[in-house]
């Protein structure tokens, strides 16, 4: 069986966070700091090997840092979304009726919307910055994987595993809990890597349209601020937009590659 | 003697598009402490939906199910003391046991939810458990996947058992099987029987199965029970046309009982 | 008379490991219903992939030969066997739901076999598939033939593909478990269908089937399988009524016949143990685990099959009286 792209998205993700577990003692100083020259080229001076951005600061510093703020908030708010649309899934699929009518009407209404749009009027009333991005982030994101995870519980409710449960009496939220959702886990655990990539690309796009942290360096912070010197020295925005590309490629093969490693048991079996 | 399972009227009743359809209709029928109920139908027939209506697991439109004179059709359902009396065995042992947790842990399963006995007792009696329905002890650390599909079914027994019910509701508990392996499970459920005085109301669409293993028959067809009594008069004088055309079609494994 | 179907030596794989089928030689004779009886992971049902050469891509043929009148199905062309299948080779399968299109009316499915095969116009091909449908016995064909599968019950699609199977009228009809999904009485005139259409049409019939039942009911000759090898053949009447192999002998006992005594102990007479799983098959008699008769030179080789006052068996004892 051929696992290569589970094996390239894990090693893509694996050197993501190594670069955002050693961003602080690789780059101690903030990134945020002129350190050189500005607009100095990729291998020009040894000292910044991915060069320096209009304002002279060093953009593998940036790299490195950036990494940390993108996984940090695509994790968290990828993490909350999780949660809250497993919950909401699993109780509007194995309740069904009313509940799940209910339930799915309130997704509905934020699927309803653009994401990106809700996303902005939500970051214009709350002013931006990480929490209130993390936040807005995991609102869009829910509703997807409420109604993944409502499906998932509609079809093995009825299984008769679960249903050999019911007749010794164990109760709903326990059936839920260790019956079902260890077999809908597989399908969760593609979502929600998918889902990070989702939220890291957001958050850059949010920055590059000026709506991210100011307070926080960012990948698509270095994009939107490169976006003036596109002409001279288009690596400022090459060098983040590269990087970022390379995370949302990752995640997706690790999310293919887990989606062809667990999926085939967790329903054949 | 009083009947331990008593099923007054019932009917279960399900909307389609095209109005009602009538799974059940204005059933009767009783067990009694001890005795195999076989209840015989072709499919379609609603022997499985009244199955799972004694269980709960299909609401029921009307009608009464008492076990042990005590009424199960309540708006809360069958209560879990109730519960701890009456047990399913599944059809398809493939599908009836959760592939992630290991054999162990599904008999244990029932004693969890009824906390039954200290951890250390529960896990005592699921390999007694396992040892009893034929299955070696140390087998308890393996997945269901790992066995065969006899073996699964008597992890399916083993877990009906756990909780030392009176009454087994059995669904088609060996049409799955292999005829070697179907023997083993029959006689198997027979020798629990002869030891722990347990009543079955095993469900099946063979009726020369039926005939030997249960003491009494209800042939079921559209809905209704049109048929019951001892299942050897049956089998020699069926009263019922559907009776005597379920009877005739039976395959006999003669040659000199050839039908066509 | 020369055989219509001959299989020598078959053998079957899987790829680069476990042997399915070992060395399974047997023949069917024009207008002759061989049961081939066994439980599941006999090879049954591979040995009807094999002659078909629709094995699937994980299992390969490793030697033998299939003759069918004169040609070596083991060698002929992917083309040869495409025209053989459907027009001198008919195929039932147990699952008519899956056997047929679900996207397709059951008279086009029927029409599709004859233009093909037969060369016939659209129209005339229709007008022949709704008199094949009037054929298996379905009610108001012109009517029916319009339908699509899942509007039908499962008796008559199984009617449908054996309207599909004989169309062309071929010699021989390879039938894998027809009737299991279907209710008893349903079983009973489907059988009686399939019988009366091969007296008709003289085609052979290979039926393929767990039921001794149904063995009994509609077969002249029974193969019966056992971990991949044929354990025991002969006429089903004498097999029936004098099984010289342990294994056939248990299998008619376990069978439900409420005609029958029933066991000292227990409620049916059991065969102790299981089907050992594919590669973990025992050396010599595959069935010793689990034989009463069993005993040490049972290890040494594959039993060879003797001549019995039955036909064959592959049990050392086979000569020496009625199976235990």
């Amino acid at each position: 069986m051929i696992r290569l792209p589970l094996v390239i998205g894990g090693l893509i993700v694996l050197a993501l966070v190594a670069m955002a577990a050693s961003a602080g003692w690789i780059f101690p100083d903030d990134p945020m700091t002129m350190v050189a020259e500005p607009l100095l080229w990729p291998g020009q001076d040894p000292a910044f090997p991915l060069g320096t951005d209009s304002l002279g600061r060093d953009i593998a510093a940036g790299i490195f840092h950036g990494a940390r703020a993108s996984l940090a908030i695509g994790f968290i708010s990828s993490s909350a979304a999780l949660a809250l649309g497993t919950l909401v899934g699993a109780v509007a699929g194995y309740r069904g009726g009313r509940v799940d009518d209910g339930l799915m009407r309130i997704s509905e209404l934020f699927q309803a919307i653009p994401q990106f749009m809700l996303i902005i009027v939500l970051l214009v009333i709350f002013r931006p910055s990480v929490a209130t991005i993390i936040l807005a982030i995991s609102i869009v994101g829910w509703p997807a994987i409420a109604r993944l995870v409502r499906a998932e519980f509609i079809v093995l409710r009825e299984r008769e595993f679960v249903q050999s449960c019911r007749v010794i009496g164990m109760s709903g939220p326990a059936i839920m809990l260790t019956q079902i959702l260890p077999n809908a886990l597989p399908v969760l655990i593609v979502s929600g890597t998918i889902q990070v990539a989702t939220a890291i690309l957001m958050e850059a796009a949010l920055s590059f349209l000026g709506l991210g942290d100011p307070n926080l360096l960012t990948w698509g912070g270095m994009i939107g601020m490169g976006r003036d010197q596109l002409r001279e020295a288009w690596f400022v925005v090459a060098v983040p937009g590269l990087a970022l590309l390379i995370t949302a490629l990752g995640l997706n093969l690790l999310g293919d590659g887990l989606n062809d490693l667990l999926d085939p048991r967790g329903r054949r079996a | 003697m009083t009947p331990l399972l008593s099923v007054r009227d019932l009917s279960c009743r399900y909307e389609t598009r095209d109005g009602p359809l009538w799974a059940v209709r204005d059933v009767d029928l009783d067990v009694m402490p001890g005795e195999t109920v076989g209840l015989v139908g072709e499919s379609g027939c609603g022997k499985s939906t009244l199955a799972r209506c004694i269980v709960g697991l299909t609401p029921a439109s009307g009608g009464s199910i008492r076990l042990d004179g005590e009424e199960l059709l309540t708006r809360r359902g069958p209560s879990l003391a109730q519960r701890r009396q009456m047990q399913f065995v599944f059809q398809d042992p493939f599908a009836s046991l959760n592939p992630r947790r290991r054999v162990e842990a599904l008999i244990r399963e029932p004693l969890d939810v009824h906390r039954i006995g200290t951890p250390a007792e529960r896990t005592r009696r699921a390999r007694e458990l396992m040892e009893r329905v034929g299955l070696h002890p140390d087998w308890g650390r393996r997945f269901p996947h790992e066995f065969s599909g006899g073996q699964r079914q008597r992890i399916g027994i083993a877990r009906a058992l756990a909780l030392s019910p009176r009454l087994i509701i059995c669904d088609e508990p060996v049409s799955a099987l292999d005829v070697s392996v179907q023997a083993q499970v029959v006689n198997l459920l027979d020798a629990l029987q002869r030891e722990l005085g347990v009543a079955y109301l095993f469900i099946s669409h063979d009726l020369a199965l039926v005939e030997i293993f249960a003491q009494r028959v209800a042939v079921m067809y559209q809905g209704r029970i049109v048929e019951q009594g001892s299942s050897a008069e049956i089998w020699r004088n069926p009263s019922h046309p559907f009776t005597r055309t379920l009877i005739e079609a039976i395959p006999i494994p003669r040659v000199d009982q050839r039908s066509f | 008379m020369t055989a219509l179907l001959e299989v020598d030596g078959l053998r079957v794989a899987v790829n680069g490991g476990a042997v399915v089928l070992d060395d399974l030689s047997f023949s069917v004779a024009r207008g002759e219903t061989l049961a081939i009886v066994g439980e599941s992971g006999c090879g049954k049902s591979v040995t009807s992939l094999a002659i078909m050469r629709l094995l699937p891509p994980a299992l390969r043929l490793t030697g033998g030969a299939i003759r069918f009148d004169g040609a070596d199905l083991a060698t002929v062309s992917p083309t040869r066997m495409r025209d053989l299948r459907g027009r001198r080779i008919g195929m039932i399968f147990q699952e008519p739901m899956t056997s047929l299109n679900p996207g397709l009316r059951v008279g086009e499915q029927i029409a599709e076999v004859l233009r093909i095969h037969e060369g016939l116009s659209r129209a005339a091909a229709w007008r022949r598939a709704v008199e094949l449908l009037d054929h298996v016995r379905i009610p108001d064909p012109a009517r029916r033939a319009m339908e699509y599968p899942h509007r039908l019950s499962g008796g008559q699609r199984q009617r449908v593909v054996i309207a599909a199977a004989i169309a062309c009228r071929p010699d021989l009809i390879i039938a894998d478990e027809p009737t299991t999904a279907l209710d008893v009485t349903v079983q009973a005139q489907v059988l009686e269908l399939l019988k009366s259409l091969q007296r008709e049409i003289g085609s052979a019939v290979i039926l393929i089937t767990h039921n001794l039942g149904v063995v009994a009911q509609t077969a002249d000759r029974v193969m019966v399988m056992y971990a991949g090898r044929k354990v025991e053949e002969g006429a089903v009447a004498a097999i029936f009524d004098d099984p010289r192999h342990p294994y056939t002998s248990g299998l008619l006992r376990a069978t439900p016949d409420p005609t029958r005594p029933r066991p000292a102990r227990g409620v049916l007479h059991e065969i102790p143990g299981m089907v050992p799983r594919l590669g973990a098959r025992a050396s010599g008699c595959a069935f010793r685990p689990r034989c009463a008769r069993a005993v040490p030179r049972c290890a040494e080789g594959v039993p060879p099959l003797l001549a019995t006052n039955s036909g064959l068996a592959a049990c050392l004892f086979a000569q020496e009286g009625a199976a235990a």
